[in-house]
């Protein structure tokens, strides 16, 4: 909303600086810019080209002669595609100067050709935004007029308003001015307005009807007889540029005139295309078109309210008129519209049709009852200004329910308990005073009645806030000092996480945030269930809520191979989600944590190994070590979407799955080198860190033993159920099993693999003796051989 | 042979393989191996020492380590080039070849500003909450006082997935939830990532993460309101720093306000980052509105309480100068490194 300072000054007084009054109005909730217009050069005069000639070097400049009324003529080279002879246009001389001297003209040659000043356009004068062309003026003036005698620069300050939705009533002058006026301790300046009616009454001309009263709950009509359609006068024409309006023709301006000023949008017919004599508010049918003023042809359905006359629908209620009834060049008798439409009405209707117009919007946050009648009657005397005519005795008021104005008990007490000030309530009552709240002390409350133009004030806290914005919320002062209850502690059911990112952080992984929407493809790569599909999405490649935390990995892993990284580990933490019936969402929120390896260690003079499955699979132990998380194994397995799957356990509990994605996967993201990937349950890392051990068994005093075992076994026979039996059968004592060796025996053929295993004993209580380990070995040596064929070597 | 023996020929052979590695140029860690190596001579003696009665073990076992220890000694002292018979075979190590490569790893900027401020607010006595991504139009919008066909649903484009059900689009949502399951006091930050339908530019993404902040008990004021978040963007963004609270409007609550914090970079003279004005948008606060209470059957009459709500990805971007939001999400290691 753009606010002109010299618009405010008919209803109060300013005479602060534009810096200060933009401060006022931010402090009063209505954030606020200002830019300053007016006359922004010396030495422009009017001057008028006699003759035009193209430059000899130069296709886009001409050399023009020019008469700025001094008796002689002025040689100046023109850039412009619309300088020709004969034409009226503003000439800066040379010595002129803009924006205090940023810029001045001077004799120059452009191209070899001299040039004595420049012919000006509206842009350069900041009279418009118009940079086409130079400005062409229709006038009889003398030459060498000054500029500013012929147009006008009046000194003015504009304000751009950024209104929150519950300010419906700034978006107009008066309503900014008085809020201002409540800040500065003013009181409005009143307008009279006064109309002269003729005799013949609009009651003749024009009825009205309506069908539903809540849709439209009052409805006035007046109308004017006899205008002259045609180009308003030049005042009307720079108050609407100045407000960022372009001038349509006298009386639709004369409509938005009002609207600017006094925030109520009202709409013009020509009466000659209203049937019947008849206007009828009433909700379109399902399916029934009605073509706007914009030529857009609209469908409409049955919550959109329509203005008919006797036989077909002329305007959409509040959002915009129709094409069948608008104001033209023959047009002669003027039906003047002012009604109050239900905000959520025109707002449904305006959404809809996706269809966002000055009206609508202030409809939308709200009217002012009263304004109605105000608005009319103002219109009504405009248009007889600046269009003629004759006004039709009275007006048809179609106002079935009167609206009250609201009252609200206010509580002195609750409001400096909520703000935490200390304000007597004389100066309560004087703030509500100054923002024509009146006030009536009753029982130590207070009985505010709310004018209807600030409808947005409903209950006691909404004048709480009114009191803190004049008091100012920068006088409110911040409290030093807190207090807690113990009662609002509550447990943190992300606290692992932290604990996550900054092992991971140490162990070389970069954490990485991904997009978690994207196209239907990616969400069958990996297992994650049915994902959750956008009814709106901003394109068909975010159109799903991720169902996997590895796609995100894999697109960031390309990013990167992309750009030569050889080498890097990423992680993320974040929420997946599929879709479930049986929650009221119909889906279901998971967090993970994915983990990616890619590339080759950095060159190096010492060789490092490529990091490989057992490499993750160590770093994953180690992350679940940090947690107090014991007891993994890894178990190979299918898993979607990879190659080699190991799906990670604590005890019996799966935490996740550690594998090598499949090559037709890697090709969806344009990887040309397999990164290792993993996706842990945050949940399960959650519930086991939370039930992790947290006490501990006393060093041992007595010395360990080991001894060694080589055994030759079928080479299917995993070595994780190898380790699972020793430990098994190890007992108590057994505290340490290490496989130290896997190699292939020469001797025994390709389908035996030997491994070789150090066990180590300790009791808690005694030295062991030999004897006792021995048996322990023969057990173990023994059930190596049932379970799993297993020879000693 | 006796252990005794052999000690002393192991010993007299250990002398005789020094002075051919003095004259031949043998390698030093060829001896090591052959009496010191996992299956070296001196493991083999102490391997024998089990059949060795009990009486003499321990003399045994002293005489071996003597053994040990002589050797190691010795051989010591030929690789650390320190004897003059070893001079000229010093190895001469480059000790300014590169160092191992142990890269750190980075904590994405978000996760740490989020951090950073959850710690501020976790030191004032803030709990923990969440709420989910995906939600209903009740606790994002209906309880939170914004009800459907309300011009202030225009302030946030949303994402739905059907009538009822989106993604939501301020982490206020969490307010509701955490209030409809637990009774007052209450004392939240909620962080978390929410969605908006916008397209995706330098300074919009269709995500981003905000933390939400609660407080709800007898007798908060607008002043403790202004008191908490004043200390915040103190600890946050240094002692010098001042708010500005400005009247505003969210639904859900009322008096509601924009804390601006005076502009870090340009020391409120007015620059680029502030748009000239000297002042920073940081968030957006108020009183909890009754209306919200009543949606959580909370007594307006008994409670009262102030709730906050603030962008991280606006905190990082600030913090870090960082100019595109985009580099947040992309991944691109040679961005996260450098945090």
């Amino acid at each position: 909303m753009k606010v002109s300072q010299n618009w405010l000054k008919e209803y109060i007084h300013i005479s602060d600086t534009p810096g200060e009054v933009a401060d006022y109005l931010t402090a009063l909730g209505l954030e606020a810019s200002y830019e300053v217009k007016g006359k922004n050069f010396t030495n422009v005069v009017l001057g008028r080209v006699e003759s035009c000639n193209p430059h000899p070097d130069a296709d886009k400049l001409s050399v023009c002669e020019v008469d700025t009324g001094s008796g002689e003529l002025n040689q100046i080279v023109c850039g412009a595609p619309n300088v020709k002879a004969g034409i009226h246009v503003p000439v800066a001389q040379v010595g002129a100067e803009f924006n205090g001297g940023d810029f001045k003209i001077k004799k120059a040659k452009l191209r070899g050709v001299e040039s004595n000043g420049m012919i000006c356009s509206g842009k350069e004068l900041a009279y418009n935004d118009d940079h086409e062309g130079i400005l062409i003026l229709d006038t009889d003036a003398e030459l060498g007029t000054p500029i500013e005698n012929i147009l006008n620069f009046e000194e003015d300050v504009l304000f751009e308003l950024d209104l929150t939705p519950n300010r419906g009533d700034c978006l107009s002058h008066i309503g900014v001015a008085r809020d201002l006026a409540a800040l500065t301790k003013q009181k409005i300046k009143s307008q009279d307005i006064q109309i002269q009616e003729i005799s013949s009454k609009v009651s003749e001309v024009v009825s009205v009807s309506i069908e539903d009263k809540d849709a439209c709950p009052r409805y006035a009509a007046r109308v004017v007889k006899g205008v002259k359609v045609g180009p308003s006068p030049s005042w009307l024409v720079q108050k609407l540029e100045a407000v960022g309006l372009s001038s349509i023709n006298n009386v639709v301006d004369a409509a938005n005139f009002v609207l600017m000023d006094k925030g109520h949008p009202m709409h013009t017919f020509d009466l000659a295309e209203i049937e019947d004599q008849k206007i009828k508010v009433r909700y379109a049918k399902e399916g029934e078109s009605f073509t706007t003023l914009d030529g857009v042809k609209h469908k409409l359905s049955n919550f959109h309210l329509l203005i008919c006359d006797g036989k077909k629908p002329v305007a959409l209620a509040g959002i915009m008129g129709g094409e069948n009834s608008e104001i033209s060049e023959s047009t002669t008798d003027v039906l003047i519209e002012s009604a109050y439409f239900n905000p959520t009405v025109v707002r449904k209707g305006a959404k809809t049709l996706d269809l966002s117009t000055d009206a609508s919007r202030r409809f939308e946050r709200d009217t002012d009852m009263d304004n109605v009648i105000q608005s009319i009657n103002q219109l009504a005397g405009l248009i007889q200004k600046v269009a003629g005519g004759e006004i039709l005795q009275g007006i048809v008021d179609e106002y079935p329910d009167q609206k009250d104005s609201t009252t609200i008990l206010f509580s002195p007490e609750y409001c400096r308990n909520l703000l935490g000030i200390d304000i007597s309530d004389e100066d309560i009552q004087s703030i509500f005073s100054s923002l024509q709240i009146q006030s009536r002390i009753k029982n130590g409350k207070m009985e505010c009645t709310i004018p209807l133009f600030r409808n947005d004030l409903e209950r006691e806290v909404d004048l709480c806030e009114e009191i803190a914005r004049v008091y100012g919320y920068d006088n409110i002062p911040s409290s030093q000092k807190y207090s807690a209850s113990y009662a609002a502690f509550t447990e943190d059911d992300q606290e692992l996480d932290s604990l996550l990112r900054t092992h991971l952080q140490s162990c070389g992984f970069h954490e990485h945030y991904s997009n978690s929407l994207f196209g239907e493809s990616f969400t069958s790569h990996f297992a994650g269930g049915e994902a959750v599909e956008l009814h709106n999405p901003l394109s068909r490649d975010m159109a799903y809520m991720r169902n996997s935390i590895l796609p995100g990995l894999l697109m960031a892993a390309d990013y990167n191979e992309k750009r030569q990284e050889k080498g890097f580990n990423l992680f993320e933490i974040g929420a997946i989600h599929n879709t479930n019936t049986k929650t009221e969402t119909g889906s279901k929120e998971k967090f993970q944590l994915g983990l990616l390896w890619y590339g080759e260690p950095a060159l190096h003079w010492r060789k490092y190994e490529d990091r490989d499955l057992f490499h993750c699979k160590g770093e994953i132990e180690k992350l679940l070590a940090t947690c107090g998380i014991s007891q993994i194994s890894f178990k190979p397995a299918n898993a979607q979407g990879f190659t080699i799957a190991l799906k990670i356990y604590s005890r019996k509990t799966q935490i996740g799955v550690l594998g090598i994605p499949e090559n037709s996967i890697l090709k969806q993201y344009d990887l040309k080198r397999a990164p290792i990937i993993a996706d842990l349950s945050l949940h399960s890392l959650r519930d086991l860190w939370k039930n992790r051990k947290q006490s501990y068994t006393s060093p041992p005093q007595f010395p360990a033993t080991s001894r060694d075992i080589a055994l030759q076994v079928n080479r299917e026979i995993p070595a994780e159920a190898l380790l699972m039996t020793i430990k098994k059968d190890g007992g108590d004592h057994l505290k340490k099993v290490s496989l130290f060796d896997v190699y292939q025996p020469t001797d025994v053929g390709e389908t035996q693999k030997s491994l070789a295993f150090s066990l180590q004993f300790q009791s808690e209580s005694a030295t062991l003796i030999d004897a006792e380990v021995d048996s322990v070995m023969s057990k173990i040596l023994d059930s190596l051989q049932k379970a799993h064929g297993a020879v000693q070597r | 042979m006796s252990i005794t023996d052999q000690i002393q020929q192991v010993r007299s052979e250990f002398q005789t393989d020094l002075k051919s590695l003095s004259s031949e140029n043998g390698s030093v860690d060829t001896i090591r191996i052959k009496y010191l190596g996992r299956k070296g001579l001196v493991a083999s003696l102490f391997v024998q020492m089990g059949s060795v009665s009990k009486e003499e073990r321990p003399h045994m076992g002293q005489a071996l380590n003597e053994l040990k220890s002589e050797i190691s000694t010795q051989i010591d002292t030929l690789g650390s080039g320190d004897n003059s018979q070893g001079e000229n075979r010093e190895e001469f190590i480059d000790y300014t070849l590169p160092s191992d490569p142990l890269p750190a790893g980075s904590i994405h900027p978000l996760s740490q500003v989020m951090e950073e401020i959850k710690s501020i607010f976790l030191r004032l006595g803030f709990s923990m909450a969440y709420g989910p991504e995906i939600d209903t139009e009740f606790y994002n919008f209906e309880a939170l006082n914004i009800p459907r066909h309300h011009p202030a649903r225009d302030m946030q484009d949303t994402f739905y997935i059907s009538e009822s059900v989106l993604l939501r689009t301020h982490t206020s949502d969490t307010q509701i939830h955490f209030m409809e399951s637990h009774d007052p006091p209450v004392r939240i930050i909620a962080p978390g990532r929410v969605y908006r339908n916008e397209d995706i530019s330098v300074r919009s993404y269709c995500l981003f993460h905000q933390i939400e902040g609660l407080y709800v008990d007898k007798g908060v004021t607008f002043a403790e309101l202004k008191g908490t978040l004043d200390y915040f963007a103190k600890e946050l963004f240094g002692k010098k720093v001042k708010t500005r609270f400005r009247p505003s409007y969210f639904p859900f609550t009322e008096p509601s306000a924009e804390m601006d914090v005076s502009c870090i970079f340009c020391k409120s003279k007015g620059c680029n980052i502030c748009k000239k004005t000297g002042w920073l948008e940081i968030l957006g606060c108020g009183m909890v509105d009754p209306e919200v209470f009543k949606a959580v059957q909370y007594n307006p009459e008994k409670w009262t309480g102030y709730a906050f709500g603030m962008g991280i990805e606006r905190m990082a971007m600030l913090k870090y100068g960082v100019e595109d939001i985009r580099l947040f999400y992309n991944g691109d290691v040679r961005f996260l490194r450098q945090f």
